[in-house]
């Protein structure tokens, strides 16, 4: 450093310096190893699920105000009956409202694309009986809000959506007689401990946002952790992915969901009994009475059986077909 | 001190010292601008790039799987296009992590590296479940597209918004005045003026001729460099106001088509949310189209040939999209896929295969030409900084050469 003076002491600090300045910097680079820094990311998951805060759903009104299952007789003659659907056949086609989220029920085929499924099959029925040809129907998507309205505006004439028969609907449409009982079971992996209602409390369950399954989650004590979703099918994905432990719904939906994974099985007694009817608008008594006799028929000439056998043996050895109950 | 002879020398003296000087400054200074613009050219440009591939690729990536859902058996052009955007995606992530030295950005990176890879995954399981004949192929679908959308390709925009800021940045500092080197050179000429008319009456001699070499010496470098450095501004300043906006403008055009393609694709998949699908296609065109027409609009925009009839192709695209609703409204299903992935004169498809091809023209042009000027901004300054130091410096020798037998007639 210093070539004048010759002083010995400086160059001794110097050195001394330096290598403290080495020490230092050698220590400084290895006391934090520049790793790369740690990630944590939140899983995927389905689109639009959100985890519901605890709450509890009031009890269910404990009496009915209403005759739920009842329906209008059908007509006694096969003229009545062509004269209530005059106009339908005049236009060529019976306009149908339905989704296509339903396996099983409704639901659009991967392999044709084309709609299929019990409902779809059973409309198809109605349409034999006004045409005598099953393929005169057009569908309407209809999301689960829609289809009341849609009655009531008359866009279609039929709309056969897993739709169940409720008070404060029959105050708005009109209903057939029931065509399926469905009833509110769980779904879970077949690994999984849960076994009835009781087991779901703390634990994670799915459900469609807007339906009745959810309130009946949440009437359960103590309650489970809600987590809603926008279609069943995402309830599906929710469980294979392991952000929920069961779903609990119609089994006739969770069949749907169980046709598709093989590691999954309903398991429990029926949590509440769901009458699946044909809606209608409230004043087209008409053609409550014309697709009642469909019913009437199809129930009697096997058709139901022949039906329930190509969609729903998964849901059990075949049921007889509900039995009518008529007004007047 | 203050004799003549003493005089000459502190003049003599202070002007070389001015001449080195201004040697020092225009080379410093020019080079710097040299080594930013270069800097920008290796660098900041190509990372920015990149960033802008991540975000285009992942948002084709992202319509091409949805198309290829509703087609039912993938189409092999569309299954490729899904591919080579992920393989496209994928490369420019890696090409961008090395050139990524900001903390912040290199986490936004990261995850965005994290979760293409779960987003791939998701779009094999929904095509598996599809393949085998499971509805719930859809949700697996939607669950990848709203990963893409709300997480991916928001980290995506940021990245890219960051570094062409960082483009913009770098180009815009070599378009500052250089004051100090303008001061340094006008002291040089002032005092040299004053030097040469004291010399010139005390002397009684009119003319100096070392220091009017020197004159002009310092003018020629004056106005070589001064042009030089001018010409380079223009061309910086052209490089961020008009290319690097172009391109901005197009990138985010092109991502917003993949957007608004996505939006019309997966509301045929119908879950129940086409309304907001519809209304968000909606919204897509509308931007597009103010988008275009303010692109359009601009005086400076880079290539207006490829997008001039790009308005049309949105027209076209939209009247496609209403024939789409007009199926879907009376449940005719198949036919509404088929205007969406038809080919023919009046589907979608073609609509939006030729608006992406004259973005994807618009935005290789726009490239070029940012790339082009900044290289031309660095090209002009080249030679100036060894030609200014030559000049400033046999400017202080020409002094020093004219004043020294003036000082010798006082020995």
């Amino acid at each position: 450093m210093t070539g004048r003076g010759g002083s010995r002491g400086w160059a001794a600090v110097a050195v001394l310096l330096v290598a403290v300045l080495l020490v230092v910097t050698g220590c400084g680079s290895t006391s934090s190893p520049s790793g790369p820094p740690g990630l944590t990311l939140a899983p995927p998951t389905p689109a639009g699920m959100t985890e519901l805060p605890p709450q509890r759903a009031p009890a269910p009104e404990p009496t009915e105000d209403c005759d739920l299952t009842a329906s209008l007789r059908p007509f006694p003659t096969r003229a009545e009956a062509e004269a209530a659907v005059a106009d339908i056949r005049a236009r060529g086609r019976l306009i149908v409202g339905l989704d296509v989220g339903s396996n099983l029920f409704s639901f659009r085929d991967p392999v044709t694309g084309q709609i299929t499924g019990f409902d779809v099959d059973l409309a198809a029925e109605v349409a034999r009986d006004i045409f005598g040809n099953p393929n005169q129907v057009e569908y309407r998507i209809l999301s689960s809000a829609d289809r009341i309205a849609a009655l009531q505006k008359k866009s279609v004439d039929i709309v056969v959506k897993t739709m169940t028969i409720t008070c404060p609907r029959r105050k708005l449409v009109n209903f057939s007689t029931v065509y399926l009982y469905a009833y509110q079971r769980i779904l879970a992996p077949r690994s999984s401990p849960i076994r009835q209602s009781s087991d779901l409390a703390g634990r994670r369950v799915c459900a469609a946002r807007g339906t009745t399954s959810l309130e009946r989650l949440q009437q359960i004590s103590p309650t489970p952790i809600i987590v809603s979703v926008v279609t069943w099918a995402d309830c599906l994905v929710a469980l294979q992915q392991r952000q929920v432990e069961a779903v609990s719904t119609d089994d006739t939906i969770l069949a749907g969901l169980m046709t598709q994974d093989p590691y999954l099985h309903i398991v429990g007694p029926s949590m509440n009994q769901e009458p699946y009817g044909i809606g209608i608008n409230l004043h087209n008594t008409g053609l409550v009475r014309f697709v009642n006799g469909t019913l009437a028929r199809i129930r009697a000439d096997g058709t139901w059986n022949t039906l329930y056998r190509k969609w729903l043996t998964l849901l059990g050895p075949i049921p007889p077909p509900p039995a009518p109950r008529y007004l007047d | 001190m203050w004799t003549t002879p003493g005089r000459i020398l502190a003049i003599g003296f202070t002007l070389a010292m001015l001449g080195v000087l201004t040697a020092f400054a225009t080379s410093t200074t020019v080079s710097n601008r040299q080594d930013a613009l270069t800097t920008v050219l290796d660098h900041t440009e190509p990372l920015s790039f990149a960033a802008g591939q991540i975000y285009t690729k992942l948002s084709v990536a992202d319509a091409a799987a949805a198309t290829a859902f509703i087609s039912g058996t993938e189409p092999q052009p569309v299954r490729q296009r899904y591919e080579q955007s992920i393989t496209d995606a994928t490369v420019a992530v890696t090409q961008a992590s090395s050139g990524l030295t900001d903390e912040k950005m290199r986490e936004v990176l990261g995850r965005i590296n994290a979760r293409v890879a779960v987003y791939t995954g998701l779009i094999e399981t929904a095509r598996t479940n599809n393949r085998a004949g499971n509805p719930v192929g859809s949700s697996y679908l939607s669950e990848a597209s709203a990963l893409m959308q709300d997480n991916i390709l928001v980290d995506a925009q940021r990245l890219y918004e960051q570094t062409a800021a960082g483009v913009d940045a770098e180009t815009s500092a070599s378009t500052r005045v250089p004051a100090p080197v303008i001061l340094v050179v006008g002291s040089t000429i002032v005092f040299g003026l004053f030097a040469h008319r004291w010399l010139a009456r005390r002397t009684r001699r009119r003319v100096n001729l070392g220091l009017v070499a020197g004159g002009l010496a310092i003018a020629v470098m004056v106005i070589w460099v001064g042009t030089a450095v001018i010409i380079s501004t223009a061309g910086s300043r052209q490089a961020k106001d008009t290319s690097a906006e172009s391109l901005r403008v197009i990138t985010n055009v092109a991502i917003t088509a993949q957007q608004a393609r996505a939006d019309e694709t997966l509301s045929l998949i119908r879950r129940g949310d086409e309304d907001a699908r519809k209304k968000s296609y909606y919204q897509r065109m509308d931007t597009m189209a103010e988008q275009l027409d303010a692109y359009l609009s601009r005086k400076g925009a880079v290539d207006k040939d490829d997008l001039a009839n790009a308005a049309q192709l949105l027209a076209k695209w939209r009247a496609a999209d209403e024939r789409i609703n007009a199926y879907i409204a009376v449940g005719n299903y198949q036919a509404a896929t088929q205007v969406a992935l038809g080919t023919g004169e009046d589907d979608s498809t073609p609509a939006f295969d030729n608006l992406e091809r004259a973005l994807s023209d618009g935005l290789k042009a726009s490239r070029t030409q940012l790339r082009t000027d900044i290289a031309s901004a660095r090209r002009v300054l080249s030679g100036t900084t060894v030609g200014g130091v030559a000049l400033s410096l046999s400017a202080a020798v020409a002094v020093a050469l004219g004043l020294w037998p003036r000082l010798n007639e006082y020995r």
